[in-house]
C-alpha cells in the first residue's frame, strides 16, 4: 500500500523500469515494423522478375545464362528471406521480453499503489434492476438480428453452381474424340450410319468444305464441332466446323514456338507438317504439328494456350496422334533412334498446358498413335515403337509392362480388343499380347503372333471375335483374335490404302488413296458390299457420329449422311 | 504491512528470460526452376514420443489439481497468480500453445464425425481433463492453467466495468463462435479455434500477420477489459460455463459469511461478483411473467428462425472447406472467369482426376454443411431464446456471490472481504462488523 516511504521507493522504481521497457520495447517494434515494410516492398520486386524470367525461359529452355540468372536470382531471393526471418525471430523475442517487463512492472506498480475499496455503496434499487434486465434482453436481440443479418448478406453472396455437363461414359463415348475414336480401335459406335453414297447409295453428301491448308490427319468430332488442323512449312492452324452446315467457324492459328537454333528436319511429304489428329474434350480441342508445337483452344476458338514440345528428330515427320486421359493430353514424343535417349511420352494438362508427367522411353522415332484403354480398372496408355510396346499407368506415367517385339519404322497403331493388345510389326508380324503382365512381359505374356500380309501403314480394326488388317498394297486380311488362325484373305488390286479400316456393326469402311469408299461385310468370309467415290484422294481415317461420317479428303471435309 | 519487492513479477520474468527461444519454423518451396536434380523424399520428423505427452498430460492434471486446492482451500490470490504464470510459460511458451483444451473442441468434433480420424489420447485427455475438474471445483482452469487467459490477465492494468447489457450480449459471440466451430470441424473443413487463436502468435514468437495483429488488438482491449477473448469469445469457457454451474464446491468470497459490507462489489474485473437482489414492485413482477410465458411460447420461433438463417448461409460457409474452394476455383478457370490459375488448381490438374468427381464430392460436402447449418442455426437461435428467458426470470439473492458461471477463481476478491483478513489473523474478528 501507498502510504510508506519503502512503498513510494518501490513505485517509483517499477515505473522507471516500466518507461525503460516500454522505450526499449516501442525502439524494437520499430525497427520490426522497419524492416516488414522493407521486406514488402523488396521482395515482392525480386519476385515477380523471377516469374519473369521464368516465363522468359519457358519460351527459351535452352538459354543457360538465363537459367543461371534465374538460379542466382533464386538464391538471393532465399537469402534475403533468412535473413529477414531471422531478424524477425530476434526482434520479436526481445519485443515480447520487453512488453513483459513493461506489464510486469506496471503491474508491480499497481499492486504497491493499491487503494483500499472504497464502494460508492447505496444497494442497487430494483428500478434498476429491471430496467437492467430490459437492456439485456435488447442487447440480446439485437446481436440476434445483426447475426441473422449476417447470415442473409453471407446468403446473397454470389456462389458457384457446378453446372455438370452429362459425362457418363455413353456420352463420352459417342463422341468421336481422337484419331479413330476416344479408344483408338476405328470401331464406330454408331450402327445406323449411310455407308455408300452417290446415285445408288443410302446416304448422301450433305456438305463439303474446303480445308484451307493440308494434313494427313483425321477429323475429329464433339457435338456440334467437326474439327482438322493443317499446315505447311509458314502456318500451323486447326479449324473448326458447323456439323449441320459444313461452314467454318474458325481458324485458330498456333504460333512456332521452338527456339531458333533447333534443327527443323523438313518431313516428307507422305507426312507432311500436320500427320497427328487432334484431340477434342468437352471444352476444348488440342492440336500437335510436325514442328513440336501444341496448342489449345475453347470451342470459339479463343487460344487457351500454346508451348513447343521442342523440334522433334524424326526422318519422316513427326506423325504421333494426341490421345487424352481424362483431363491429360498424351502425347507420345519418340525421337531419334533409342540410343540417343530422346523419346518419350508426355502428359500435358488440358486446361493449363503444364508437363503434369513425363516418362522416358527407351525407343527411337515411331509414326504409331498411342491409345488409352481400361482394363481391369486401370487406364493403360499402350504405345508401340522399334522395339518396345510399352503400356503406361495413364494417371501417373508409371510404367506397368512391355514386351519387345517389334522392329523397323513402327507406323501402324495398336488395338485392345478380346483381351489382347493387337501390335503390328510393319511388313512381318501382328502380336496378340495379354495386358495384364508387369515388367518384360516377352515370353509371358504374347498369346500368339501372325506373320501373313501385315500392313506398314494401316492399324488394325477388330470385334473381339475377328481381326482384320489392311495393307498399302490393298491386301485385306482377316485373323481369329482367340486362336490366331488367318480365316480369309482378299486383295483389291487396283486400290492402295493409307486410311485405316472402320468397324460399323457387321461392315467394314476402306476408303482407298483414290477416294474409293468400299464396304465389305466383316464376318467370316469376305464379301463386298458398296463402293462409293468420294472425288478426291483421301490418307484420313474417317470420323463418325449419330447417322453420319466425316472423311477427310485431300482437299475437302466431306460429309455423309441420309438426304431429306 | 512490509511488502516484499513483487516475487511474481520478478519470478515470471526471469522464468521468461530463459523459456527459451521460439525460433520461427522456416519452411521453403523447393526450387522451381527445372533440372535433373531429383527431389528427396519428404522426410517428417517424428513427433515428440509418448513421454512428453503423458508429461503434459500429468503437468494438467497437477496444475489443475493446485489450482482447485488454491481458490477453493488456500484461498490464495498469489498462488493462483504464480501457478498462472507458470501455466503460461509451459503451455504458453514451451508448448506453443498447442496442445490445448481449446483448440481439442475441434479435434474431438472431428473424431466423433469422421471415423477416420484417430485422435491422439493427449488431446481427449486436455479436453475431458477441465471439464472434470470443473463439475467439481469450477472454472480453476480459466483462472490458473489456461495459457490464453493468462496473457490476458498479465496485461489488465487499468480494468473498467463491462456494463451488464454489453457483457450479455457480447457473449452470445462465444456461443456462436462454439458452433461456428464444431460446424466446420464436424465437416473437415478447418479447426477454427486453431486458425483464429489470436494468441498462439506470441506464444510461438511468429505467425500470420493478420492473426498477430488480430492478438494485439486483444491485449490492448485486455488492458482495459479484463480477459475480452475468455468471456466474450472462448468456446470452450461456454462449456465451462455451464458445467460450473453444477459443480460440487464453488469459489466463495467470503470465507464464511458476507456482513454485506459491499467492498467486494467492485473487486472483479470480469464482473463475475453478483449483488444481492431486492424485490421488484409487484406491477414489474407482474409484466415480467407475462414477458416470460411469451418468451417461453416464441422459444420454437426464434430456434426456427434460426434453422432458417443457418440454412441460408451454408452455401457460402462451405467454401470453409478446402474441397468447394477448389472445386468453386476450377469452375471459375473452366468458364474463363477468371484469368489465371492457382497453385491448388494446378496441383489438382496434375492429379488427373475427374473435374466431375471434384463437383461431386463438393456437392456432398455442401449437403453436409447444410444439415450442419440447420443445427448450427438452431443452436444459437436455442442460446438466445434462453437467454431472453433467463433474463426475464426473477432472481433472488440475499449476499454478494461469485457468479457459479462466470467466476474464473482467479481469487483476486478474496483479499477484499474482511472475513477473510479475519481468517488469516491480519485483524480481529472484533474490528469487523457483523
Amino acid at each position: 500500500m501507498m502510504n510508506t516511504a519503502e512503498s513510494k521507493l518501490w513505485y517509483r522504481s517499477a515505473l522507471r523500469v516500466a518507461v525503460v521497457a516500454g522505450v526499449f520495447s516501442f525502439i524494437v517494434i520499430v525497427l520490426l515494423g522497419i524492416n516488414f515494410s522493407k521486406r514488402m516492398s523488396v521482395a515482392p520486386a525480386d519476385e515477380t522478375q523471377l516469374e519473369g524470367m521464368k516465363t522468359q525461359l519457358r519460351e527459351y529452355p535452352d538459354d543457360e545464362q538465363l537459367t543461371e540468372a534465374i538460379r542466382q536470382l533464386d538464391v538471393k531471393i532465399r537469402h534475403d528471406r533468412m535473413r529477414w526471418l531471422v531478424f524477425s525471430g530476434k526482434g520479436v523475442f526481445l519485443a515480447v521480453c520487453g512488453l513483459s517487463i513493461l506489464f510486469g512492472s506496471l503491474k508491480f506498480a499497481g499492486a504497491v499503489s493499491k487503494q483500499p475499496p472504497c464502494p460508492e455503496g447505496g444497494s442497487t434499487t430494483a428500478a434498476k434492476q429491471v430496467r437492467q434486465a430490459a437492456l439485456s434482453r435488447w442487447a440480446v436481440s439485437v446481436v440476434f438480428v445483426v447475426l441473422l443479418a449476417g447470415a442473409v448478406l453471407l446468403a446473397f453472396k454470389p456462389g458457384v453452381e457446378y453446372l455438370m455437363e452429362d459425362t457418363s461414359g455413353a456420352d463420352i463415348g459417342v463422341q468421336w474424340t481422337s484419331f479413330r475414336g476416344g479408344d483408338g480401335s476405328g470401331v464406330s459406335p454408331y450402327v445406323d450410319v449411310p455407308v455408300s453414297f452417290g446415285a445408288e447409295g443410302e446416304g448422301v453428301v450433305l456438305w463439303k468444305s474446303p480445308i484451307p491448308l493440308d494434313g494427313m490427319n483425321s477429323p475429329v468430332v464433339w457435338g456440334e464441332y467437326v474439327f482438322v488442323s493443317g499446315a505447311d512449312e509458314e502456318n500451323r492452324e486447326i479449324y473448326c466446323y458447323s456439323v449441320s452446315s459444313g461452314e467454318l467457324l474458325w481458324t485458330g492459328k498456333v504460333p512456332y514456338q521452338a527456339s531458333e537454333d533447333e534443327d527443323f528436319i523438313e518431313p516428307m511429304e507422305d507426312t507432311g507438317y500436320a500427320a497427328p489428329t487432334l484431340v477434342v474434350d468437352s471444352k476444348r480441342v488440342y492440336g500437335l504439328f510436325a514442328t513440336g508445337d501444341v496448342a489449345a483452344f475453347d470451342f470459339t476458338g479463343k487460344s487457351i494456350w500454346s508451348k513447343s514440345l521442342g523440334v522433334p528428330d524424326n526422318m519422316y515427320g513427326y506423325s504421333s496422334s494426341l490421345t487424352m486421359y481424362r483431363n491429360l493430353v498424351l502425347v507420345q514424343y519418340d525421337q531419334g533412334v533409342a540410343e540417343d535417349g530422346k523419346s518419350k511420352v508426355i502428359a500435358l494438362d488440358g486446361f493449363s498446358g503444364q508437363v503434369v508427367w513425363q516418362t522416358n522411353r527407351p525407343v527411337g522415332s515411331s509414326w504409331a498413335s498411342p491409345i488409352v484403354a481400361e482394363i481391369d480398372g486401370v487406364s493403360q496408355l499402350i504405345t508401340s515403337a522399334d522395339p518396345f510396346v510399352i503400356s503406361y499407368d495413364s494417371a501417373t506415367g508409371a510404367e506397368l509392362w512391355r514386351a519387345e517385339c517389334l522392329s523397323g519404322d513402327v507406323a501402324p497403331s495398336s488395338v485392345y480388343a478380346g483381351g489382347f493388345v493387337f501390335a503390328i510389326e510393319p511388313y512381318s508380324a501382328l502380336f496378340a499380347i495379354r495386358p495384364d503382365g508387369t515388367g518384360d512381359v516377352t515370353e509371358t505374356h504374347i498369346a500368339w503372333d501372325a506373320d501373313d500380309e501385315i500392313p506398314d501403314i494401316c492399324s488394325p480394326v477388330s470385334d473381339g471375335e475377328l481381326i482384320w488388317l489392311l495393307n498399302t498394297e490393298g491386301g485385306l486380311v482377316c485373323y481369329e483374335v482367340a486362336s490366331g488362325e488367318k480365316v480369309w484373305f482378299h486383295e483389291f488390286d487396283d486400290d492402295m490404302f493409307q486410311s485405316s479400316p472402320s468397324l460399323l456393326g457387321d461392315k467394314l469402311m476402306l476408303i482407298s488413296e483414290k477416294g474409293v469408299v468400299i464396304i465389305v461385310k466383316a464376318g467370316r468370309e469376305f464379301g463386298e458390299i458398296s463402293r462409293s467415290e468420294l472425288g478426291e484422294g483421301c490418307y484420313a481415317s474417317p470420323a463418325f457420329a449419330d447417322g453420319r461420317v466425316y472423311i477427310r479428303g485431300v482437299e475437302h471435309l466431306y460429309c455423309i449422311g441420309r438426304g431429306q | 504491512m512490509k511488502k516484499r519487492p513483487g516475487i511474481t513479477t520478478v519470478l515470471f520474468l526471469a522464468v521468461l528470460c530463459f523459456c527459451g527461444i521460439a525460433s520461427a519454423v522456416v519452411n521453403f518451396p523447393p526450387p522451381e526452376f527445372e533440372s535433373s536434380y531429383q527431389m528427396p523424399d519428404t522426410e517428417v520428423v517424428g513427433g515428440r514420443g509418448n513421454l512428453y505427452e503423458y508429461m503434459d498430460v500429468a503437468v494438467l492434471v497437477a496444475a489443475l489439481g493446485l489450482s482447485s486446492y488454491l481458490s477453493l482451500r488456500r484461498r490464495s490470490r498469489r498462488g493462483m497468480f504464480i501457478l498462472m504464470i507458470f501455466s503460461l510459460l509451459y503451455f504458453g511458451f514451451y508448448r506453443k500453445g498447442c496442445i490445448c483444451p481449446i483448440g481439442a473442441i475441434g479435434n474431438i468434433t472431428l473424431a466423433v464425425f469422421d471415423s477416420s480420424y484417430v485422435i491422439p489420447l493427449s488431446a481427449l485427455a486436455f479436453f475431458v481433463l477441465p471439464l472434470v475438474f470443473t463439475l467439481f471445483f469450477g472454472r480453476g482452469f480459466c483462472g490458473g492453467v489456461c495459457p490464453l487467459g493468462a496473457i490476458q490477465d498479465i496485461v489488465l492494468l487499468r480494468p473498467v466495468k463491462v456494463p451488464g447489457p454489453v457483457e450479455s450480449c457480447l457473449r452470445l459471440l462465444a456461443y456462436a463462435y462454439l458452433g461456428a466451430a464444431i460446424l466446420f470441424a464436424a465437416t473437415g473443413s478447418a479447426f477454427l479455434i486453431c486458425r483464429y487463436d489470436p494468441f498462439v502468435g506470441f506464444f510461438r514468437l511468429s505467425g500470420n500477420l493478420n492473426i498477430i495483429i488480430l492478438g494485439v488488438c486483444f491485449l490492448i482491449i485486455g488492458i482495459f477489459v479484463g480477459r475480452p477473448y475468455c468471456r466474450f469469445l472462448c468456446p470452450y469457457g461456454v462449456i465451462l460455463r455451464q458445467l460450473s454451474r453444477l459443480s460440487k464446491w464453488k469459489v466463495a468470497i467470503t470465507p464464511d459469511e458476507c456482513i454485506q459490507c459491499h467492498l467486494c462489489e467492485d473487486a472483479c474485473p470480469f464482473g463475475a461478483i453478483e449483488s444481492p437482489t431486492v424485490p421488484w414492485p409487484a406491477g414489474d413482477h407482474v409484466k415480467s411473467r407475462r414477458k416470460l410465458g411469451v418468451l417461453i411460447v416464441l422459444l420454437p420461433v426464434i430456434v426456427a428462425v434460426g434453422v432458417f438463417a443457418g440454412a441460408a448461409m451454408s452455401k457460402t460457409a462451405s467454401r470453409m472447406h478446402p474441397v468447394v474452394r477448389l472445386a468453386d476455383r476450377i469452375y471459375l478457370e473452366d468458364a474463363g472467369m477468371v484469368e489465371d490459375t492457382t497453385d491448388a488448381s494446378l496441383a489438382f490438374r496434375a492429379t488427373g482426376r475427374e473435374v466431375e468427381e471434384l463437383y461431386a464430392e463438393a456437392t456432398s460436402i455442401q449437403g453436409s454443411f447444410r444439415v450442419g447449418s440447420y443445427f448450427f442455426g438452431g443452436f444459437v437461435g436455442l442460446v438466445v431464446g434462453m437467454k431472453l428467458i433467463l433474463l426475464s426470470i426473477r432472481w433472488t439473492r440475499s449476499e454478494y456471490e461469485a457468479s457459479r458461471a462466470g467466476c474464473i477463481a482467479c481469487g483476486r476478491c478474496f483479499s477484499y472481504c474482511p472475513r477473510e483478513h479475519v481468517r488469516l489473523g491480519k485483524v480481529g474478528s472484533k474490528g469487523v462488523a457483523q
